[in-house]
């Protein structure tokens, strides 16, 4: 299967200087990683692990110290893919003023959408993601799971190729979360391609065909969907025998960054 | 173009709705209660005092705002994460700045022209008869602003602090209105005193290049129109070669 | 990065080019003033002309007040009266030179009310040195000098055609009404009168509507 995402030995070191002393702190080491065209792949880590870094190296709001990404076969410096992707960061947050159509609008118009396709393809992100009946809503009137939905609606109104989708269930409810899934899968069946992380275990291992095991900014596992299935405790028992056996430091690359 | 277009009107909708109405209410109520005290005061001098009171509150405004709204948009938008939204979508990053800016320069026209509304209305109250040089002095203030919101941008980026930058950008709002004085020094001092004015007249703006109240003098027109075109893309430029290469 | 440098030189050089382009100006004095922190602050932002509004505004309060300062309406001896008009517009027109309302106000105050006519003198012949071409100024000039030597009647007729216009201040009208009725010329007094009902003066207008009435009657 053609990739979509290709990491290369990719190393990202977070530096920061304060009265002339730099400290140093691993975002990814070596992290070498393929996602496919068509399935769905989840990042699972404790917190600080790479996962977020993983996302803005691969959308370009990070530059990596040494090593390649590409995203449909370009490096996010060519801005060449942005039109096939879509994503949705932790926490996210828009302008309050807007209401929910004005948002999703203003979005879709920075992602290239004649005036009729944003009209199409309002329609049917609003829903899709359940939200037709709060369209005319402010932002600032939302709840965080109506605001969830808004920031899964702006990821998807250009029909992208590709989503990647940064704890998107954080902090709803759980018939929130079913229909999100629901919602995934229907993306899935339609052909996209999605990179995911979430700290909801259980939904990744509904969700996925191929889980990425994260520890201190190093890949240290890749488990396929048939690795957890036949496994009694599923996913989060070999998550955490994994975490927990692993037994490499978080050390600097030997290697020299760019 | 398109999307520098859509970016600016966007910016330009955020600040409406938060800001610019409580602003331009303040105006107005300041406008009114000085121009009654003044009318009594001045007597005779009641519209020279009513037109530069006016043209005053305007531009304390105007670059008041003009440095709030600068200093804090690119921090605010980066600390809020709604930057990630925008900048993972298909423009380029010199698109993102350029209409993030062009939503600033609308937000102060606005300002500007809901003021002079105000203003003009009590002049005309007050038996004044158009001129045009009251246009020129707000195109005056205007490239005044112009200025002073690249050097804010470019200080929010380079410092990553609003603080910062507010200080800095006022410093030379301040600073740039002092610069005839500074060169009077350079004439009639010597010594260390000399040579630190001459170094300051290069570090600071020139305001009074864009004091245009006397009315319309093609070559003083002219003169300040590049200097503040040329001011504001120089640190646009170096906001931009800041912004191309910030990671978030 | 390496286009810092040469874009941080262009600024400064384009600073350096355009100040040479400025018209240079001394500090202006405000050391007399009452409110020098007032001053100093709308300097700071750009404003001049209204730091020269608002001064003028406390001159006309502290010459057009009756409540003026005690030590002002009962001056040592030696001490003139008001003895602050001179030094107050000085330091407005340093502030702003073009504001030729003060120039005439305060010279007119101290040449025909207060007895200073070197002083008044001063302020007109600096507004010549700004202003060569200013026939106000010279017809002020001629006015003050004929004022000095007791000569009423030139000294009015001095000041010509300038008496009659709008922008000169109502003290001025006033005066020369009033030198007018000493010198039994009512005609000329009553147009001036006419002329102040119109003053935004409420002063002023009280007095223009008591005098016209006094001459109608010719109960001077």
């Amino acid at each position: 299967m053609p990739s979509v995402i290709s990491f290369r030995e990719a190393t990202k070191v977070y530096s920061s200087s304060h009265l002339g002393r730099t400290t140093k702190k691993i975002g990814l080491v070596d992290f070498s990683l393929e996602v496919e065209k068509g399935e769905a792949f989840g990042l699972l880590g404790l917190n600080g692990s790479g996962k977020t870094t993983t996302f803005k190296l691969a959308l370009g709001l990070l530059a990596l110290n040494s090593g390649t990404v590409k995203v449909f076969d370009s490096p996010p410096s060519t801005r060449a893919f942005y039109s096939r992707v879509g994503y949705v960061p932790e926490l996210p947050y828009f302008q309050s003023f807007l209401t929910v159509e004005s948002c999703l609008k203003f979005y879709g118009r920075l992602s290239g959408l004649s005036n009729s396709e944003i009209k199409t393809n309002l329609e049917r992100v609003l829903w899709e993601t359940g939200l037709v009946a709060h369209k005319e809503k402010r932002i600032s009137e939302l709840s965080k799971g109506l605001s969830q939905r808004v920031a899964l609606a702006q990821a998807t109104i250009h029909n992208p190729d590709l989503l990647i989708l940064d704890e998107p269930m954080s902090g709803l409810d759980p018939l929130a979360i079913r229909d999100l899934r629901e919602y995934l899968f229907r993306l899935l069946e339609d052909g996209k391609t999605i990179f995911i992380s979430s700290h909801s275990i259980f939904e990744i291992e509904k969700l996925c065909h191929r889980v990425g095991v994260l520890k201190e900014g190093r890949l240290i596992r890749v488990l396929k969907r048939k690795d957890w299935t036949g496994s009694p405790g599923g996913l989060e028992e070999r998550f955490t025998e994994i975490v927990q056996n692993d037994h490499l430091t978080g050390a600097l690359p030997k290697t020299s960054p760019r | 173009m398109k999307k520098i277009w859509i970016l600016a009107v966007d910016s330009f909708l955020e600040n409406i709705w938060n800001r610019i109405f409580v602003l331009v209410a303040i105006f107005g109520g300041l406008l009114i209660y000085a121009s009654l005290l003044f009318g009594v005061l001045a007597v005779e001098q009641e519209l020279r005092v009513l037109m530069d009171s006016g043209l005053a509150l305007i531009e304390m405004v105007t670059l008041i705002a003009g440095i709030y709204f600068s200093a804090t948009l690119f921090l605010k938008e980066i600390e809020t994460k709604t930057i990630y939204l925008v900048l993972s979508r298909p423009l380029s990053r010199l698109e993102y700045l350029l209409g993030r800016v062009f939503g600033l320069i609308l937000s102060l026209l606005f300002i500007m022209v809901s003021m002079s509304f105000i203003h003009l209305i009590l002049l005309f109250v007050h038996h004044w008869s158009w001129q045009n040089s009251y246009l020129w002095a707000l195109a005056g203030i205007f490239l005044k602003a112009l200025m002073l919101i690249a050097a804010a941008v470019f200080f929010s980026l380079f410092s990553t602090s609003t603080i910062a930058a507010i200080v800095f950008s006022g410093s030379l709002w301040i600073l740039g209105n002092f610069t005839q004085e500074i060169r009077f020094l350079t004439q009639k001092e010597s010594g260390l005193t000399a040579i630190l004015s001459r170094i300051l007249l290069f570090l600071f703006p020139h305001f009074e290049v864009l004091n245009w109240r006397g009315g319309f003098h093609e070559a003083k027109v002219l003169m300040g129109a590049s200097y503040a075109a040329l001011y504001f893309s120089i640190f646009l430029a170096l906001s931009w070669l800041i912004f191309r290469a910030k990671e978030f | 990065m390496r286009y810092f440098f040469p874009l941080f030189l262009s600024l400064f050089l384009l600073n350096g080019f355009f100040s040479s382009l400025e018209p240079t100006q001394a500090l202006p004095d405000f050391s007399s003033s009452k409110h020098p922190v007032e001053i100093l602050t709308l300097l700071n932002l750009g404003l001049r002309r209204l730091a020269a509004d608002i001064e003028m505004v406390h001159l006309l309060i502290y010459y057009g007040s009756s409540e003026a300062m005690a030590d002002d309406l009962n001056p040592p001896k030696g001490v003139p009266l008001y003895p602050g008009i001179f030094l107050r517009a000085k330091e407005i027109l340093s502030l702003d030179p073009s504001f030729s309302y003060v120039r005439l106000y305060a010279a007119g105050a101290l040449a025909f009310n207060l007895g200073r006519p070197d002083e008044a003198l001063e302020l007109m012949r600096e507004g010549l040195i700004l202003e060569p071409d200013n026939s106000k100024y010279k017809a002020y000039i001629a006015a003050i000098a004929f004022s000095q030597k007791g000569d009423e009647r030139q000294a009015v007729e001095a000041l010509g055609p300038y008496l009659h216009s709008p922008k000169t201040p109502s003290m001025i009208k006033n005066v020369a009404a009033f030198i007018y009725l000493r010198l039994k010329e009512w005609p000329q007094a009553a147009e001036l009168y006419q002329e102040l009902l119109n003053s935004k003066d409420a002063g002023y207008r009280k007095e223009a509507k008591k005098m016209l009435r006094k001459i109608k009657k010719r109960r001077i």
